[in-house]
């Protein structure tokens, strides 16, 4: 008698069901589900209506936690360094920039290198899954901002990323995975801002121009959606159990 | 504390409880006014296991099925009792309360003048 024949038609259709969930919370938890599923709808052939329905609702929160979070890191990723770029063109001489007398800082290095470098440990912490601290540094990017009176630019893109860390927290999105596959992204994040810095140096760019400021909002997203992919691409890879509260069962 | 989580971990205070059990429970416990569903009660153990509140104690197989006992942590109990506290507190006020209102003479209605 084979496994499948030993078990019954409602076990058979909920293991079915249970493949929605993603695979690591299988892994952790999908014997116990399985067992209270049996136990609830006992003496049925079939999943009931109330319970598929569940089952289904739980995958879907599940997954679409999961592609909201690797999304958010992805975004995290292309926001934080896409001052490769304004590096580039000063390193090129295609853009000048100078300090505003007013500003604090007068070092032009040391000014761009502050908001620089608190943007990229957000991406770095909200990957890492520690999200307060995530959430810690943003508030020091906010409070940099507010110290310097703006002059520093309190850009839109920073509430962008205040508002999507809220809603990650809020809705308590799970920590982006594969970590390794996403931290790998952020250096190839910084080749493609310099390749397109370096691309509008040689065609003539215009920083004040219309279309540039609307190439500037595309290849943010450019860049996050091929940040993303390589994150998807790199889910499917095998890996360790994540996260769960719950040992994987051997 | 929503009160699923509330129910949860009461049912969990006398003794540990395999999933199963926290359903009926919670069921008896709320006079049959909440049934869990079986991914409500595997959403909300993961999530008061992430809190510190429960922990798994141990598995067991009957008939085949897995069966995860679990149990209510010290950080749980205390969190239990904050919250009976704190509904023991909101009872007592709304019943003073209602027994003001039920002493009030009512009022008449009539034409004055």
């Amino acid at each position: 008698m084979s496994a499948s024949d030993r078990i019954g038609p409602l076990e058979r259709r909920y293991r079915g069901l249970l493949r929605l969930l993603p695979a690591d919370h299988r892994a952790a938890r999908g014997e116990e589900l399985l067992g209270l599923l049996l136990d609830l709808d006992a003496g049925r052939t079939r999943p009931s209506l109330r319970q598929g329905i569940g089952v289904f609702g739980l995958a879907l929160r599940l997954r679409l936690g999961a592609a909201a979070s690797v999304l958010l890191a992805a975004f995290l990723v292309a926001y934080s360094t896409e001052p490769l770029q304004t590096v580039y063109q000063i390193s090129t001489g295609a853009i000048s920039v100078g300090v505003d007398s007013r500003f604090p800082i007068q070092n032009v290095t040391v000014a761009l290198l502050i908001p620089a470098l608190l943007r990229l440990a957000v991406a770095v912490a909200w990957v890492l899954g520690t999200r307060r601290l995530a959430l810690a540094i943003l508030a020091t990017l906010f409070a940099y901002s507010l110290a310097t009176a703006g002059l520093g630019g309190l850009l839109r893109l920073d509430l962008v990323v205040l508002v999507a860390l809220g809603a990650a927290v809020a809705f308590r999105w799970p920590a982006p995975r594969p970590r390794v596959v996403l931290l790998a992204t952020i250096p190839l994040a910084m080749l493609l801002w310099t390749l397109t810095a370096a691309w509008n140096v040689h065609s003539g760019y215009n920083p004040e121009s219309i279309t540039a400021v609307v190439f500037g909002h595309g290849s943010v997203l450019a860049v996050t959606a091929a940040v993303a992919l390589l994150g998807a691409v790199g889910g499917l890879l095998p890996h360790r159990p994540s996260s769960s509260t719950f040992p994987a069962r051997e | 504390m929503s009160e699923q989580s509330f129910l949860i971990l009461a049912a969990l205070a006398d003794q540990p409880r395999h999933g199963y059990g926290l359903v009926t429970e919670v069921a008896a416990m709320s006079e049959g006014r909440i049934q869990l569903r079986a991914s409500t009660l595997y959403a909300a153990l993961e999530r008061l296991a992430g809190r510190g509140l429960v922990e798994p104690e141990r598995d067991e197989v009957e008939n085949g099925r897995l069966r995860r006992y679990y149990r209510l942590t010290d950080a749980g109990a205390a969190a239990v009792q904050v919250e009976t506290q704190r509904m023991t507190t909101q009872v007592r006020a709304a019943k003073r309360r209602l027994a003001r209102r039920a002493e009030r003479p009512t009022p008449r209605l009539g034409l004055t003048g």
